[in-house]
């Protein structure tokens, strides 16, 4: 039996949510994807980006990568919320249902830079890449 | 032989392994690139034998790229071919299901094909292509982004109607530096990057990691093939182990 990615999301979401510090600094939010557009600024995205499924002889793993992103209308906030959500997620035990975590741990950053948004306001865009391991039930 | 000969050997041999995965990531990414929906989902008319394009549709987008690019369906292909990197050989590009897929559909996004389509009187003619484009065969949305140009891209000598972004996915050779071996596949569209990893106003869209993480194996599978096969062949008669990591 395989599960999917789903239960790794809300896992990261809980994650996240767990951190006071983290809930406190941002004000717009965790959002899948994209955030509504009058979402206020700091908000965080998180999306899927790649899920393929390892076959072993007695196991199976899904290896999953997910981008976290931090929107921000000053650098600093920026910086200092990514850097929250890595102390939040790097090396961090997800709780899932019917998947025990493997690994959780930051690869890369994104090479974002800031943008403009449908005000004429400068946000900037940091995050990283977060590699998730995790086996399958029954594998 | 001495010892470094056949480490060159097997690097050489590893290094062209490389070069391979690196075409299977390229034709990963172009399945997973998204492509700008344009043309309308009703059947078109005037074209028998082939099936509406419908850009939601991976299987069609498979075959379109395939029609163009390289005449192989991907679909299978990798199949056959993974099976080839299971068994020790070297992948062959399938040529077998050349004809299944006529080149009708990257050269339907040819914009001299629209027209001579409109001059041939095979579709209803309008004044202009680019100003007044055929509804028929054009979605709205469609139909505003060839008449703007903002869906227009040229290669090859001819003006196609969307999929830049999967055009202009290449694999590079593979290069050596040092005791490093490279293979990069790039995206040099100038929006790829906002596709990739996504804006305020834009969702992502990852193709490029995807295709990497799911070709992850089978690049490793080419490797380790091809560096047993460089050490067999190279008669050199030693026990060596190699572990290929990726």
């Amino acid at each position: 039996m395989t599960t999917s990615s789903a239960p790794i999301k809300r896992a990261i979401v809980q994650k996240l949510r767990a951190s006071p510090s983290l809930v406190s600094a941002i004000a717009g939010g965790i959002h899948e994807g994209i955030a509504p557009r009058k979402v206020r600024y700091p908000f965080i995205t998180y999306q899927l980006v790649a899920a393929p499924y390892s076959y072993t002889w007695s196991a199976v793993f899904l290896m999953t990568t997910f981008d976290v992103s931090v929107y921000a209308e000053n650098p600093v906030d920026a910086n200092n919320i990514d850097a929250l959500i890595t102390t939040a997620l790097n090396e961090a035990v997800l709780v899932m249902d019917e998947q025990s975590n493997m690994l959780c741990r930051r690869v890369s950053d994104l090479p974002t830079g800031p943008d403009i948004d449908s005000e004429g306001k400068r946000i900037y865009q940091v995050g990283g890449s977060y590699s998730i391991w995790t086996e399958q039930p029954g594998g | 032989m001495t010892l470094e000969s056949l480490a060159e050997l097997i690097f050489q041999a590893a290094t062209e392994a490389l070069g391979t995965g690196a075409k299977l990531v390229e034709a990963g990414a172009k399945r997973h690139a998204p492509v700008r929906s344009v043309f309308a989902g009703t059947p078109q008319p005037h074209i028998e034998g082939h099936e509406q394009e419908d850009e939601d549709d991976p299987s069609t987008r498979y075959a379109i790229y395939n029609d163009y690019m390289r005449p192989i369906n991907i679909g299978e292909t990798m199949s056959k071919r993974t099976a080839l990197v299971k068994a020790g050989r070297p992948p062959q590009w399938d040529t077998t299901s050349q004809n299944e897929h006529a080149p009708v559909w990257w050269r339907q996004r040819r914009l001299g094909h629209l027209q001579s389509m409109r001059s041939s009187g095979l579709v209803e003619p309008k004044r202009n292509i680019i100003d007044e484009p055929m509804k028929d065969m054009l979605s709205k949305r469609g139909a505003y982004e060839v008449r703007s140009k903002r869906a227009a891209w040229s290669t090859w000598g001819h003006v196609h109607i969307g999929g830049r972004l999967r055009g202009e996915i290449y694999s590079l050779s593979p290069s050596i530096n040092g005791h490093r071996a490279e293979a990069w596949v790039i995206s040099p569209t100038p929006y790829a990057k906002f596709q990739e990893f996504g804006t305020r106003h834009n969702v992502a869209h990852p193709f490029l990691r995807p295709a990497a993480e799911e070709s992850r194996e089978e690049v490793v599978g080419l490797i380790r093939a091809a560096v047993a096969e460089a050490a067999r062949t190279s008669g050199s008669g030693a026990a060596i182990e190699i572990v290929v990591r990726l």
